[in-house]
């Protein structure tokens, strides 16, 4: 297992109370591994009506099990060093420049940016097929820039923060994000120019949304602030602190967070929101025993996986995002004392002395190894009241003073 | 499940065909059917009783197999022979190739690939009618892609790419609209496109109320109601455009007054609401104008408050209000002098004793049960705050001196502050969210900025 460096709890009171479930951990690692043959059955729903987008299902289970088992056992179990990896390539699209969501399909940003997140969790970034590949994938991404500095998401110009998000953190994970010099070099994309694109999308509630004027949504504020964490503009928040309150107001009765004033709070919303207010410095405005315990109970007890919220059914969005929320609390990576009792009150169903889980970067969405291991740059909030982050995660991040 | 009894062909066929009979279809579903008994596609795989068009669920694995199979073959052929524009492409390619897709969204509405092929098909289209005729307008064209899109939506109202294709089409008429415009400033035109920008809007009503707080629709319909006031305001002198526009953007103002009312955790529905009263304001030539607006704004929110006070959105729909209050008299005060500080003053402190009045009720009555009644509370006591901490924030946008509103709104939210944490020391908790710690106020209202 690599190792991860404990953290000291990334938010105030992430322990969970003695009413929360367990983390079935060897459940969901099983749901995971047999996740590809029950998706590819010809009877599988699910699988029917969501072909188009696999490259994103396939990213969502190997970031999830790579948060709960080593780099070789995602490896042994899901042969993502050859078959995954194969696939991934046979999705390229070269009339576009771009990945596709499954094969035989046009190039798109969301796609793009998957693809590239697997090839990053394997460790074949510098697969030769993607150098080759590179400099029309650099072109296909700087080609959706428009001119107010936002990004389409593929040729048809529709535009979104997500695209934004996408095109920002696909260059970085290419190495391409600041070999741009816009004034020189027509094909570069414009880093100072996307990051004021996305200030304009800041409402006066402190939120972002999808466009300059758009509702504020939690899913969106995550894209907003990856990018401008990202482009190292974070100085352009308006208002880091009125974000912050809007962000903290999203927690329900339940301990589960929404994305929106009075909706239900949705297990995919511990990932968004948490990784902002991480990246923002103030994870502890969200109450973290609560909300570990509204994701413990959103867990199948039977056949592993998460759900949007308890008793619904399980997928593999939410249970990325719900493994993800726990990593980000700090909950998976409490550490047992030197007499066998958890510290962190929460206890893992087959514990294994000395497990460790690889933590999850907030900014680019994988393990924060993968992320030191490829260099990858960012800024982040400091923590009031302290001179550094307080989650070790971060610590190869700028800090805003 | 046994293998496909039918072929792909037929698939496509039988669906196809049901979306062109008549009655044309207009609400879709996919649920259980009564009638198929087996795993086998056939006719009974899909109804259509008048305009309801019903998919067999527990077929749509087959199905989706089925039409992807068809799917790829077509679009192999069609990037065989795009050699020239897809002029090459025969006409029955194109029409099966179009069947095949809009069967293939009914089912997977978020499919990119698809809708890229199909915007292409339908500008191939649209280059040859226009090819065939020169004075073609190309409005109607438009209408069955409309349609097409008025059926998914019944079923799949959250699929971006869905609303992409909806605004891109929207764009295609847009531009056709923007040629009459330019050609002369005829006002035929300008009438007929807020005519089509209505009927969008009121799609958007009607997915609205069938799918609440739904993200894309109201998003669009932000989008379609931007393009409105900078399309039709196109002269300041055209008072007539002007008019006709603010008449819009009043009538929106007042659906969502009403809407509120009904769906009073609308959260969507209140920001679009701000948009609109924000553009009204700018628009506004008139003091007395700006004035009414403001106070029917704050007057339907006082009024939503009454019946709703325990609800966030009806007092986050009260923050808005406070906003677009404060804020027009912002943008408003390089022409004036102190009657718009007074302005301002006199907000904030009518803001006050309102809020103070909910925040202060102490005891349930028949009218308000307990629960309800620290809801009211803590909405109320965190509307206080929020609102004086926005007019600290952008009091700087007033040319003249505010120092003494600046000293008397910091006192105001230090005490809110304290007063906030009493109240929450004594309950425990915040029974509206386990959020809010002191960490928070103590930010807001110690920070830096406030001196």
């Amino acid at each position: 297992m690599s190792s991860s460096k404990s953290s000291s709890s990334a938010a105030a009171g992430a322990t969970t109370n003695s009413n929360a479930p367990e983390f079935y951990h060897d459940l969901h690692v099983n749901y995971i591994r047999t996740l590809a043959s029950k998706i590819d059955s010809k009877s599988s729903y699910e699988g029917a009506v969501t072909e188009h987008l696999r490259m994103s299902g396939i990213y969502w289970s190997l970031t999830a099990l790579s948060l709960l088992i080593p780099p070789n056992e995602v490896d042994n179990l899901m042969k993502l060093d050859s078959a995954i990896v194969e696939w991934v390539f046979t999705c390229y699209d070269s009339n576009s420049g771009g990945f596709s969501g499954n094969q035989n399909q046009d190039g798109h940003i969301l796609y793009t940016l998957s693809a590239l997140q697997i090839l990053a969790l394997a460790d074949k970034l510098s697969d030769q097929r993607l150098m080759d590949f590179k400099p029309k994938i650099v072109k296909f991404i700087t080609s959706l820039q428009q001119p107010d500095g936002s990004f389409a998401g593929d040729e048809w110009g529709e535009v979104d923060t997500r695209f934004t998000y996408c095109a920002l953190s696909s260059l970085a994970l290419l190495g391409q994000l600041h070999n741009t010099n816009s004034a020189a070099n027509d094909d570069s994309v414009d880093i100072d120019k996307a990051a004021f694109y996305i200030a304009s999308c800041q409402n006066f509630d402190g939120g972002f949304g999808c466009c300059p004027g758009a509702e504020s949504h939690a899913g969106q504020i995550f894209t907003c602030i990856g990018v401008l964490s990202i482009a190292k503009r974070l100085d352009l928040i308006k208002d880091a602190e009125l974000l912050s309150w809007w962000l903290a107001e999203r927690q329900c009765d339940s301990g589960g967070l929404n994305g929106r004033p009075e909706k239900q709070a949705d297990v995919c919303y511990s990932w968004w929101i948490l990784s902002t207010l991480s990246i923002l410095g103030k994870v502890e405005y969200i109450k973290g025993e609560k909300l570990a315990s509204f994701i413990l109970k959103c867990q199948d007890d039977e056949d592993g996986g998460i759900a949007d919220r308890p008793f619904d059914m399980v997928d593999v969005f939410h249970t990325f995002f719900g493994i993800s929320g726990l990593s980000l609390l700090g909950t998976l990576h409490e550490k047992e004392g030197a007499d066998g009792s958890c510290t962190g009150v929460l206890k893992v169903v087959n514990y294994e002395g000395g497990r460790e889980y690889r933590m999850i970067d907030p900014v680019y969405a994988l393990p924060t190894d993968v992320v030191k291991r490829l260099g990858l740059q960012g800024q982040v909030m400091k923590r009031k009241n302290d001179t550094k982050t307080a989650d070790g995660r971060l610590e190869h991040y700028d800090i805003l003073e | 499940m046994s293998e496909q009894s039918i072929s792909s062909t037929d698939t496509i066929s039988l669906l196809a065909d049901l979306l062109w009979q008549e009655p044309l279809p207009k609400e879709l579903e996919i649920t259980i059917l009564p009638f198929p008994e087996n795993d086998e596609i056939d006719a009974s795989s899909f109804i259509k009783d008048g305009i309801h068009l019903g998919i067999h669920a527990p077929h749509v694995p087959l199905i989706a197999s089925n039409i992807r199979s068809a799917y790829r073959k077509y679009r192999s052929i069609i990037l065989l022979q795009d050699g020239n524009g897809g002029r090459g492409i025969s006409d029955d390619i194109v029409c099966k190739y179009m069947d095949c897709i809009s069967c293939l969204l009914l089912l997977c509405p978020d499919h990119a690939t698809a809708w890229a092929d199909r915007r292409r098909l339908l500008q191939l289209r649209y280059r040859t009618l226009k090819d065939a005729s020169v004075n073609y307008d190309g409005l109607s064209f438009w209408d069955d892609e409309i349609r097409y899109m008025n059926l998914l939506f019944t079923q799949h109202s959250k699929a971006p790419n869905a609303w992409g294709h909806r605004k891109w089409v929207f764009r295609q008429v847009l531009l056709i609209f923007q040629s009459l415009l330019f050609k002369d400033r005829n006002t035929g035109a300008a009438r007929k496109l807020l005519q089509w920008c209505t009927h969008e809007i009121a799609l958007c009503s009607v997915i609205a109320e069938k799918y609440p707080k739904n993200y894309y629709a109201w998003t669009y319909r932000g989008f379609l109601m931007k393009t409105i006031v900078q399309n039709l305001d196109v002269k300041n002198d055209d008072n007539n455009s002007r008019e006709e526009v603010c008449s819009f953007l009043q009538s929106e103002l007042d659906f969502i007054f009403s809407w509120l009312f009904h769906h009073v955790s609308d959260h969507s529905a209140a920001h679009y609401g701000g948009e609109v009263a924000s553009s009204l304001l700018l628009l506004q030539t008139s003091t007395s104008g700006k004035n009414q607006i403001r106070e029917n704004f704050l007057l339907s929110s006082s009024q939503l408050l009454e019946k709703f006070s325990s609800h966030e959105v009806i007092w986050i729909w009260r923050r808005i209000c406070f906003r677009v209050t404060f804020d027009s008299y912002c943008i408003e005060q390089s022409n004036v002098n102190k009657d718009t500080i007074r302005c301002i003053d006199s907000l904030v402190q009518d803001e006050i004793a309102f809020g103070t009045s909910f925040a202060k009720t102490s005891e349930p009555s028949h009218t308000i049960e307990k629960r309800d009644l620290q809801c009211q509370r803590y909405f109320s006591m965190r509307y206080l705050i929020w609102i004086l901490r926005y007019a600290l924030r952008h009091s700087n946008k007033l040319d003249s001196d505010y120092s003494s509103l600046h000293e008397k709104w910091t006192f105001l939210i230090r005490e809110r502050v304290q007063e906030y944490k009493q109240v929450y020391s004594c309950d425990n908790d915040d029974p509206v969210g386990p959020s809010m710690p002191a960490l928070l106020f103590e930010t807001i209202c110690y920070g830096d900025e406030y001196g």
